[in-house]
C-alpha cells in the first residue's frame, strides 16, 4: 500500500505551499515546478499517477501546453487550476476534454474530491470512488482504496489475499489490511489469473504462497500467514503447488 | 400622210399616259393595298399624320403627281411589306422615266406566286414595251396579264383593249381596232365613263383618219367633243381641239380651223395655268406638310419629355419607397437595440448599486476591523479573524456571482456538462457554510442518497447551490431549520431547499428572478439583499438544463426546486 503520487506544476510559491499543505499527509508529492522547462526535468524523475496543473503560468496557458505533454508522453489524470471558467482559459486545451479543473481558492474538501473524480473519469467510473465509504477503483495494474478521506494505490500484484467479509472484503497485503465495499465474487472477476479462489472465504495471490502443507490441506504465505484450502479446492492446490516446486 | 401621222402620235401618247384626272389602274392597284383606306373610305385623298399611315401617304401623293413626297413617304413606310414597297418605289422609277430599270425589275418579278402581283406585273411589262414600240413584246405581256386567273376589274379590261387597239391601229388592222373600240364604248356607256367614251371617240376619230376616212373622223371627233364639254380635263379637251383643227386644215374649212385652233391655244394656256396653279397648291401643300411634320415633331418631343420625366418622377418614387422601407426596417432595429439596451443600462446600473453597496460596504469593513486590531493590539484576535472570514466569504461568493454574470451575459462562460455525484457537491459547500450555520444555530440536514448522480455543470451547479444556501442562511432566524432533501421526480431529481425563514411576500415572488424590479429585503440581520443571486441562479440553471421554482412554505419560509436530470449508481 502506497500512498498516490501527485505532481504539480503551479507558478505561484505560496499557492503550491497550500496544496503541501492539504495533501501531504494523505499524499505523496512527487515533485513541483514553476514553469514549463522546469516541469520536464521534474516529472520524469519520478513518474506520478496524477498532475495538478495552474492554467496560467507567468502570463501564458503553460499549463494547457505541459498537459499536452504529458498526455504525448505518459498519459494520467490532469486536474487544472484556474482562476475562472471562462472558455479563453480553456481555448488551447483540445486534448483534454472533458476537463478535470478546480477554481481557486482551493480547499481541502474540493480538492480531495476532484482527484477522486479525475480518476472515476479516467476510468469512465463517475461515483464509483466519490459516492461510496469503503470503495476501489481499479486503473491498470493498480487498485485504488478509498481510506477515510484519502486515496491509497496497491499494486495487483502486491495483494497477498483477499478475505470475503459479507459484503465486504478485506484486502490483505504483507503488513496491511483494508476494508473494500465489494463482494468477493465480482473482486475477483476484476483480478488477473494469478488469484486463485482456494476457499469460500479467500481468494490468493498465488505467487505469495511460500509453502504448501498437502497433509493439512494449508498453505502458507510469504508473510508467514497460513490459510486454510476447502475441500473441493484440494486438487487445484496440488497442481499448482506442482507448478511452483 | 406624213402630217397624220404626226398628228395621230399626239393623239396615242394621249390615251396611254395622260389619264390625269382620274386613276389608272396601277393607282388604283396600290389604293388597293392600303389598309387605312379599306377601313376609310371617305379619307381617301388625304394625307394624314404620323408613320403608321407612311404607305396611305404614299398612294396619296404618287395620285396627287407629287412624287418626291411620294419616295419620301415610302422610305418612312415601316409597316408593310417589302415587295409592295418595292413595286411602288420601280412604279415611281417608271412613271419619271427610268423605264429600263423599271422594266428590269418588273421582269425579275415574273414568275411570283402572287396572282395579284402577277397581274400587275405583266399588265406593267406590257405598257412598259408599249412605251418603247415594241409592240409584239407588249401584245404578249397584255395576253399573259389577262390569262391570270383574277377577276378583271373594269379599269383593268379597259386599259388592255385600249392598248391592244392602239397596237392594231399602228399595225393598220384598223377594223380589229374598230371592234375593240365600239366594245370600249359599250362598256364605258354602261359605266357612265364619259371620260373614258370622250378618249375612245377621239381614237375612233383618229384610226379613221389614219384611213383618210375624214367624214367619219369628223364624226366622232365632234362627238368627242361634244362630250367633252362638261369635263374639266383640259388636256384632253385641248388634243381633241387640236384634232378638230387639224381635220379643218385638212378638209380646208379654214373659218372652223381657226376657231378650233384658237379653242386649242386656250385650252392649253388654261391647262399651264393649271399646272402652275397646281404646282403652287403642291408647294403649299408642302410647306403645309412640313409645317404638320414639324409639329407632329414638337409634340414627339413633347411627349418623348413627358415620358422621361415621368420615368424619372417615378424612378425617384422608387429609390424614395425603397429608402423609406430600409429606414422603417432600421428605425425598428434601432427600437429593438434601444430597448435591449435600456434593459442592458438597468441591468449595468443595478450592478453599479451592487458594487457600490455589497461589494464596497464589506471591503470599508474589513478596513475598519483591520485598523481595530492594530489599536487593540489583538485582543480580541480570534473574535475579528471569525469576523474578517464571515466578511471575505460573503465577498468571495458575490464577486464569483458577479464574474459568472458577465461570463455568461458576454457568452464567454465556459459550460462542460457531465455526471457528477449530487450528494459529495452538497456537502462541500455546507463546510464552507458550516460556521455561518452554527452560529445562527440552524438544524441543518442534507437528506439525498449519497448515490445519486446528477446530469450538468458541476461549477455552475455549485455557484447556483451556494447562493441557494446563503439566501436561506440569510432568510432564517435563529435556531430555525434548513433542510436539503431530493426526490425522483419522472424523469428528473427535485432537490428542495426548504427553510424556516422569514419567506418572501407574494408579489415579490412573481418577478424574483428579474433584476430590473427592485426587490431587495431585508435579511434577519436587517442588511438588504440586491437579488443577484437568485437572477444569477435563474440563469445558471437554465444553462445547465435544468428548473428552478421558488414557492412559499405553508410552513413559513420558503421552497425552493432545482430539478436536473439524474441517475442512480448504487
Amino acid at each position: 500500500m502506497e500512498k498516490i503520487n501527485i505532481f504539480i506544476l503551479e507558478d505561484d510559491l505560496d499557492e503550491i505551499e497550500i496544496l503541501k499543505i492539504i495533501l501531504s499527509e494523505e499524499y505523496a508529492i512527487t515533485g513541483f515546478a514553476t514553469n514549463y522547462e522546469d516541469g520536464v526535468k521534474v516529472f520524469h524523475k519520478k513518474l506520478p499517477d496524477i498532475a495538478i496543473l495552474d492554467i496560467f503560468m507567468n502570463g501564458k496557458r503553460e499549463g494547457i501546453r505541459f498537459a499536452e505533454y504529458i498526455q504525448e508522453t505518459y498519459p494520467i489524470p490532469i486536474l487544472f487550476l484556474t482562476n475562472s471558467k471562462d472558455k479563453l482559459s480553456f481555448s488551447e486545451a483540445k486534448k483534454q476534454n472533458p476537463y478535470n479543473y478546480l477554481l481557486k481558492p482551493v480547499n481541502p474538501q474540493s480538492l480531495k474530491f476532484a482527484i477522486e473524480l479525475a480518476f472515476e473519469k479516467q476510468t469512465n467510473q463517475v461515483g464509483q470512488l466519490s459516492t461510496r465509504e469503503e470503495a476501489t477503483l481499479q486503473l491498470d495494474n493498480k487498485l485504488l482504496i478509498k481510506k477515510g478521506n484519502a486515496l491509497v494505490k496497491v499494486v495487483i500484484n502486491d495483494i497477498f489475499y483477499i478475505e470475503s467479509e459479507d459484503k465486504y472484503c478485506f484486502v490483505h497485503t504483507e503488513n496491511a489490511r483494508f476494508l473494500v465495499q465489494k463482494s468477493l465474487k465480482s473482486f475477483a472477476e476484476t483480478l488477473p489469473n494469478n488469484f486463485v479462489s482456494l476457499h469460500r472465504k479467500y481468494v490468493v495471490n498465488i505467487n505469495q504462497i511460500q509453502s504448501v502443507l498437502p497433509s493439512d490441506y494449508t498453505f502458507t504465505l510469504k508473510n508467514n500467514v497460513t490459510l486454510p484450502v476447502s475441500q473441493r479446492h484440494r486438487k487445484q492446490l496440488l497442481e499448482i503447488f506442482t507448478i511452483i516446486k | 400622210m406624213k402630217i397624220s401621222k404626226f398628228y395621230f402620235l399626239s393623239c396615242a401618247i394621249l390615251f396611254s399616259v395622260s389619264v390625269f384626272t382620274q386613276n389608272t389602274y396601277s393607282e388604283t392597284w396600290f389604293v388597293n393595298c392600303c389598309e387605312y383606306c379599306k377601313e376609310n373610305p371617305n379619307d381617301q385623298g388625304k394625307i394624314q399624320t404620323g408613320n403608321e399611315y407612311a404607305w396611305h401617304n404614299a398612294h396619296v401623293s404618287l395620285l396627287k403627281r407629287n412624287y418626291k413626297r411620294a419616295k419620301k413617304y415610302i422610305l418612312e413606310d415601316r409597316e408593310t411589306n417589302d415587295s409592295l414597297k418595292q413595286l411602288f418605289e420601280n412604279h415611281l422609277l417608271y412613271t419619271l422615266g427610268v423605264e429600263e430599270e423599271a422594266k428590269r425589275y418588273l421582269l425579275s418579278l415574273r414568275n411570283t406566286s402572287n396572282l395579284n402581283i402577277k397581274q400587275f406585273v405583266f399588265k406593267n411589262l406590257g405598257t412598259c414595251y408599249l412605251r418603247k414600240q415594241e409592240y409584239d413584246s407588249a401584245n404578249f405581256y397584255f395576253e399573259e396579264a389577262l390569262k391570270v386567273p383574277l377577276q378583271h376589274s373594269y379599269q383593268f379590261k379597259t386599259e388592255i383593249a385600249e392598248n391592244q387597239a392602239y397596237i392594231l391601229v399602228f399595225k393598220k388592222q384598223y377594223a380589229q381596232a374598230n371592234e375593240i373600240y365600239q366594245e370600249i364604248v359599250k362598256t364605258s356607256k354602261k359605266k357612265l365613263d364619259t371620260h373614258q367614251i370622250v378618249k375612245t371617240y377621239s381614237n375612233i376619230g383618229n384610226s379613221y383618219f389614219e384611213q383618210y376616212k375624214d367624214e367619219l373622223a369628223k364624226t366622232y371627233f365632234d362627238s368627242a367633243y361634244v362630250f367633252s364639254k362638261p369635263l374639266k380635263d383640259l388636256e384632253l379637251k385641248s388634243t381633241i381641239a387640236y384634232n378638230l383643227y387639224l381635220l379643218a386644215e385638212v378638209s380646208k374649212t379654214h373659218e372652223s380651223a381657226i376657231q378650233y385652233f384658237k379653242e386649242y391655244t386656250m385650252l392649253n394656256d388654261s391647262l399651264q395655268k393649271q399646272n402652275m396653279l397646281w404646282q403652287v397648291a403642291q408647294e403649299k401643300e408642302a410647306f403645309n406638310i412640313a409645317q404638320k411634320q414639324a409639329e407632329l415633331d414638337l409634340k414627339t418631343a413633347q411627349r418623348n419629355l413627358f415620358m422621361v420625366i415621368s420615368v424619372g418622377i417615378l424612378l425617384v418614387l422608387l429609390i424614395g419607397f425603397i429608402f423609406y422601407r430600409k429606414l422603417i426596417k432600421q428605425n425598428k432595429k434601432i427600437k429593438k437595440l434601444n430597448h435591449e439596451l435600456n434593459e442592458t443600462n438597468t441591468v449595468k446600473n443595478q450592478l453599479f448599486t451592487i458594487i457600490a453597496h455589497d461589494l464596497r460596504s464589506p471591503v470599508a469593513r474589513l478596513k475598519q476591523l483591520f485598523q481595530l486590531r492594530t489599536i487593540k493590539q489583538d485582543a480580541d484576535g480570534v473574535l475579528s479573524d471569525k469576523k474578517v472570514s464571515k466578511i471575505v466569504d460573503s465577498l468571495s461568493l458575490l464577486l464569483d456571482n458577479l464574474l459568472s454574470w458577465s461570463l455568461s451575459q458576454s457568452d464567454l462562460l465556459m459550460v462542460q456538462k457531465e455526471w457528477f455525484p449530487l450528494w459529495q457537491i452538497i456537502h462541500q459547500i455546507e463546510l464552507q457554510y458550516q460556521s455561518l450555520i452554527d452560529e445562527k444555530s440552524i438544524q441543518f440536514s442534507v437528506d439525498i442518497q449519497k448515490t445519486i448522480l446528477v446530469y450538468g455543470d458541476m461549477e455552475i451547479f455549485k455557484i447556483v447551490i451556494r447562493n441557494c444556501l446563503d439566501n436561506a442562511i440569510k432568510f432564517t432566524p435563529k435556531n430555525g431549520k434548513i433542510v436539503i432533501s431530493g426526490t425522483v421526480n419522472n424523469e428528473s431529481f427535485a432537490v428542495y431547499i426548504t427553510d424556516s425563514g422569514i419567506g418572501i411576500p407574494e408579489k415579490v415572488l412573481k418577478t424574483i428572478f428579474d433584476i430590473k424590479n427592485n426587490k431587495s429585503q431585508e435579511d434577519t440581520t436587517g442588511r438588504k439583499s440586491s437579488g443577484l443571486g437568485l437572477m444569477l441562479t435563474k440563469s445558471m440553471i437554465q444553462l445547465n438544463g435544468g428548473s428552478i421554482q421558488i414557492k412559499s412554505n405553508p410552513k413559513g419560509g420558503t421552497i425552493v426546486n432545482i430539478s436536473l436530470p439524474y441517475k442512480n449508481v448504487a
